[in-house]
């Protein structure tokens, strides 16, 4: 989705939360929008089951002002993480620049999290995208929580590719910045130059 | 501003009915990034509503080729949502490279037929536009394309960063 406009010195990037059901996705950008004001609030949208599970996407466009210039505006997108909903999984993922692997930390949830990131990489291939080569950040959420696996075995479970990895819990905002700090980080780095 | 965009908005002040001109009216990309919005006061709300009309769109034609075992072209279908007197009409706007899409959400029309007639016709003599600049819509379209092979940014520092999100610290 990457659009960089010299004539109008402006950025607009996609960014999508992708992980297991539960795992945390639209948490994390509830408080990312909370935590916007002013000019940079915006309205976020959620597209969920009548249970709040989401259904479609949550969307948060983010006015995040100037980088050398350069108005920076980013969208976020989770997707659903409910395996049934694959389909819709794979129309958000078009035109991504960077993703959030959100990991729920609990125990009982490694095999969801594998998963999880399994159905990623194919997700990403089968539009043309290799997942090494994809602005990526993992998340081990919910650290809070008393029955949690260890990050060296998380990190051994899921992050083969070594990109940053960082603990959250995104219920208390713990986490949640320093993520998006990262992978935006990453974005910016991987973008070209634009229209000349 | 890039010459597309001054040449949409030019086309849309020039050429669009008045009737569809007091309507929301919304030039997006698949992935819902805006091309035209004719309200720029207000780009976030217009942001909103490109990510949503994609989803729209995209989530219906996945569903009829999910039923529909022949081969469909995306650019013979149209979409609409409405009532008797408002609603959401969306037309794809053919382009050397990839479809684009005109969208326009409406209220209190007496003749909601009239209005997506009118905005058809507007969308037919807009694609003149993206099929006469193929140069400029590639480029607008492939942010990987041969005149962008250079990264923009060699580096960031992380205060640069920091202060892009200085308002989590508020």
């Amino acid at each position: 989705m990457s659009f960089v406009n010299n004539h109008t010195k402006e950025i607009n990037c996609k960014i999508v939360y992708y992980g297991p059901g539960l795992s945390g996705k639209t948490t994390n950008i509830q408080h990312v929008y909370q935590k916007s004001s002013g000019q940079k609030k915006s309205d976020l949208i959620s597209l969920n089951t009548e249970n709040e599970r989401t259904l479609f996407f949550d969307f948060l466009p983010l006015e995040l002002g100037k980088i050398r210039g350069f108005d920076t505006r980013f969208h976020l997108y989770t997707v659903p993480g409910q395996s049934f909903y694959e389909a819709n999984r794979k129309l958000i993922l078009r035109g991504v620049d960077g993703l959030v692997f959100v990991a729920d930390s609990q125990v009982d949830r490694i095999e969801a999290n594998r998963e999880s990131l399994k159905d990623l990489e194919n997700n990403l291939r089968g539009q043309g995208y290799d997942i090494s080569k994809v602005p990526l950040v993992f998340q081990y959420n919910k650290r809070d929580l008393p029955n949690t696996c260890p990050i060296g075995e998380l990190s051994q479970q899921l992050n083969s590719l070594k990109a940053p990895e960082f603990e959250a819990s995104a219920a208390q905002g713990q986490g949640v910045f320093e993520t998006l700090k990262a992978v935006s980080k990453l974005v910016l780095l991987n973008l070209k130059g634009g229209l000349q | 501003m890039s010459s597309l965009t001054l040449k949409l908005e030019s086309h849309f002040q020039n050429r669009a009915p008045e009737k569809i001109k007091v309507h929301r009216v919304l030039i997006f990309r698949k992935d819902g990034l805006i091309l035209f919005n004719n309200n720029n006061d207000n780009n976030l709300n217009f942001s909103t509503q490109g990510a949503l009309s994609t989803g729209a769109w995209q989530a219906a034609f996945s569903l009829f080729k999910s039923l529909e075992k022949e081969s469909s072209r995306e650019e013979n279908f149209r979409f609409s949502f409405d009532t008797s007197s408002y609603g959401i009409h969306i037309l794809p706007i053919r382009s050397e490279e990839e479809l684009v899409y005109g969208g326009i959400i409406f209220r209190d029309e007496t003749n909601p037929a009239q209005i997506k007639n009118l905005f058809r016709n507007y969308v037919r003599e807009t694609e003149e536009i993206f099929i006469n600049e193929t140069k400029e819509i590639i480029e607008t379209l492939d942010s990987n394309s041969e005149v962008q092979r250079d990264f923009l940014f060699k580096d960031i520092s992380d205060d640069e960063i920091d202060k892009l999100f200085s308002f989590a610290g508020e």
